[in-house]
């Protein structure tokens, strides 16, 4: 498997009056790992929405693989989000089925409706197979056929990763993977997430809070305030100046916090 | 500060007590216009009478015919009563069986999630879709199964066919109502999900929304069938051969031992359906 490589071109997201990214510039290449860092509410979602192709933005170009998302059909933008694992937030998981029920539906993409509900209620013995080292690869082996809502937040977790494993990504997108878990586990997930990308060779990029995770397992670490990059370098030239500017509170918030 | 609290104090009754004060209003106000007068609930000397005799035949019911001319070829009364509970089961079972396939089918267009999933957001032809699909839910569901019954019997005459259409119009329009609504209630993170992972509107709908919405669907279905069970033992007043065609007979010859028999018979199933059903959604969605 090789990764996959993005670009932003001048990327505006706007919400209703509501400026979320202004003038994004932005290219990651393939099989770089990326670490997002920045406030809450600073856009590091919507951005990794834009960059999974989730989300049109308001202005300017995405492109994904060197194709620019701007007037494709709607069957290639699916298949390129097929091509694409992304992590939620929310781990975004049905609750009331069994976990491998939740990692056969990450290949809907490839497989369609009918292939999924066919993996789902009598899958092969090759897919059962692959399940099964998924969940090994991410640490849950014995969790394969329990039911989802049983999981802790650090296993359900895991199940996500490996549902977006399933896909065969080139890419994976992950959302703030580490703020359900506990420090100890915060680490091992990143770690996990690293060595895939970097075993795979797919392109990573993950949104996380933790700027000590994102220096130690990031080789380029991007930083973003008020919806525009503060900083974007490689993680050995981050300095603590710039990330305490970037968490300092923004002129209006203080604003809005001493009313 | 203190303009602020005094803005902020909530009305005394907000929209939510207003609404319940309206209703309880509507309620009074039917009352009195029907004029009901407690008196009415007191029966008259012969009703009390007749009343007391059925009342008292409930525990003693008939364990063979009452009648006074019974038949050489008549089952024992307890083999009729048999047939009678598997014929209203029969007759219910048949009409759930349709109307799920129906229901399901009409709540996934009677459903906003379904038209959001598969048309281009605001598209004119969803809208005028969903609106269509709506409409044939509510018609169906705005005639009572037994007034369907009632005017297939004039139309058709008396076929099993058309008792199980009567049932299933009514039942069919209410499981798409419900089910369109808890699918639309369901909670949205698993489709965002499939949606970003490359899955078609009809797979993010089918794989992303309706299993959120199963356990409840299922629920709601055995309670429907509960109902079938009940509705289709009342179609026996206009002579279909479940257990209240047998009631009504041994009522009318005041055979009121036997009218028990079958009652305690209908019981039994509709408890026996209970703990089944119960049993079977456990194992189904634990
Ligand atoms: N779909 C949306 N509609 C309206 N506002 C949104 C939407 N998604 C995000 N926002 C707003 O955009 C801003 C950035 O959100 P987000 O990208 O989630 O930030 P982060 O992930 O860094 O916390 C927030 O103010 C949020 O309320
Ligand atoms: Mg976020």
């Amino acid at each position: 498997m090789t990764g996959t490589d993005f670009a932003l071109e001048g990327v505006s997201m706007r919400f209703d009056a509501l400026t979320v990214l202004e003038d994004v510039s932005l290219r990651i290449d393939a099989g770089e790992r990326v670490a997002l860092v920045g406030p809450s509410g600073s856009g590091k979602t919507t951005l990794l929405r834009l960059l999974g192709g989730v989300l049109e933005p308001t202005g300017g170009g995405v492109r994904i693989g060197g194709a620019a998302l701007a007037g494709m059909s709607p069957a290639a933008l699916r298949a390129v989000r097929s091509q694409i694992g992304f992590v939620h937030q929310d781990h975004a998981l049905i609750p009331n089925v069994r976990v491998a029920h939740n990692v056969a539906t990450g290949r809907v993409g490839r497989r369609g409706l009918f292939g999924v509900m066919r993996d789902v209620l009598w899958p092969s013995r090759d897919t059962l197979a692959e399940m099964h080292a998924l969940l090994d690869r991410v640490g849950i082996e014995e969790k394969l056929f329990e039911r989802t809502d049983r999981l802790s937040g650090g296993q359900r977790q895991r199940v996500a990763i490996a549902r977006a494993l399933f896909q065969q990504p080139s890419a994976i997108l992950a959302d703030e993977p580490v703020s359900s878990v506990d420090p100890s586990r915060a680490r091992d997930t990143v770690e996990l997430l690293q060595s895939i990308s970097r075993d795979d060779g797919i392109t990573l990029c993950a949104s996380l809070h933790n700027v000590e995770l994102a220096r130690e397992f990031f080789p380029r670490v991007l930083g973003l305030r008020d919806g525009c990059i503060a900083f974007d370098v490689p993680s050995g030239e981050l300095s603590e100046d710039a990330v305490a500017e970037l968490y300092e509170l923004s002129s209006n918030e203080m604003l809005a916090d001493g009313a | 500060m203190a303009r602020e609290g005094a803005a902020a104090r909530p009305a005394p009754l907000g929209v939510r007590g207003q609404v319940l004060l309206a209703l309880l209003l509507a309620g009074v106000w039917a009352f009195w216009q029907l004029g009901l007068s407690w008196g009415d609930l007191v029966p008259s000397e012969g009703g009390r009478a007749i009343a007391g005799e059925f009342l008292v035949r409930a525990f003693s019911p008939a364990l063979s015919s009452e009648a006074e001319f019974v038949p050489p070829d008549a089952p024992p009364l307890l083999l009729q009563a048999w047939r009678a509970v598997g014929a209203t089961l029969v007759f219910a079972a048949a009409a759930m069986s349709l109307s799920i396939v129906f229901g399901l089918a009409l709540g996934f267009f009677a459903s906003t999630a379904w038209w959001s999933c598969t048309f281009p957001a605001g598209s004119w032809i969803a809208r005028t879709l969903y609106v269509v699909a709506r409409t044939v839910v509510a018609l169906m569901r705005s005639v009572h199964e037994l007034l369907w019954a009632l005017l297939f019997l004039i139309a058709f005459g008396l076929s099993d066919l058309v008792a199980v259409f009567a049932l299933t119009i009514p039942y069919a329009g209410t499981l798409a109502k419900i089910y369109s609504e808890l699918i639309d209630e369901a909670p949205r993170d698993s489709a965002r999900a499939l949606h970003a992972a490359g899955a078609s509107g009809v797979a993010v709908f089918c794989i992303g929304l309706v299993p959120r919405a199963l356990p409840d669907m299922a629920a709601y279905t055995f309670y429907r069938f509960e109902c079938a069970i009940r509705a289709s033992a009342v179609l026996g007043f206009f002579g279909y051969e479940t257990v209240g065609l047998y009631i009504k007979q041994s009522f009318s010859s005041a055979n009121y031992g036997e009218v028990w028999t079958y009652l305690y018979a209908l019981l039994v199933v509709v408890l026996v359906f209970d703990v089944w059903s119960g049993r079977l959604r456990k194992r189904l969605l634990a």
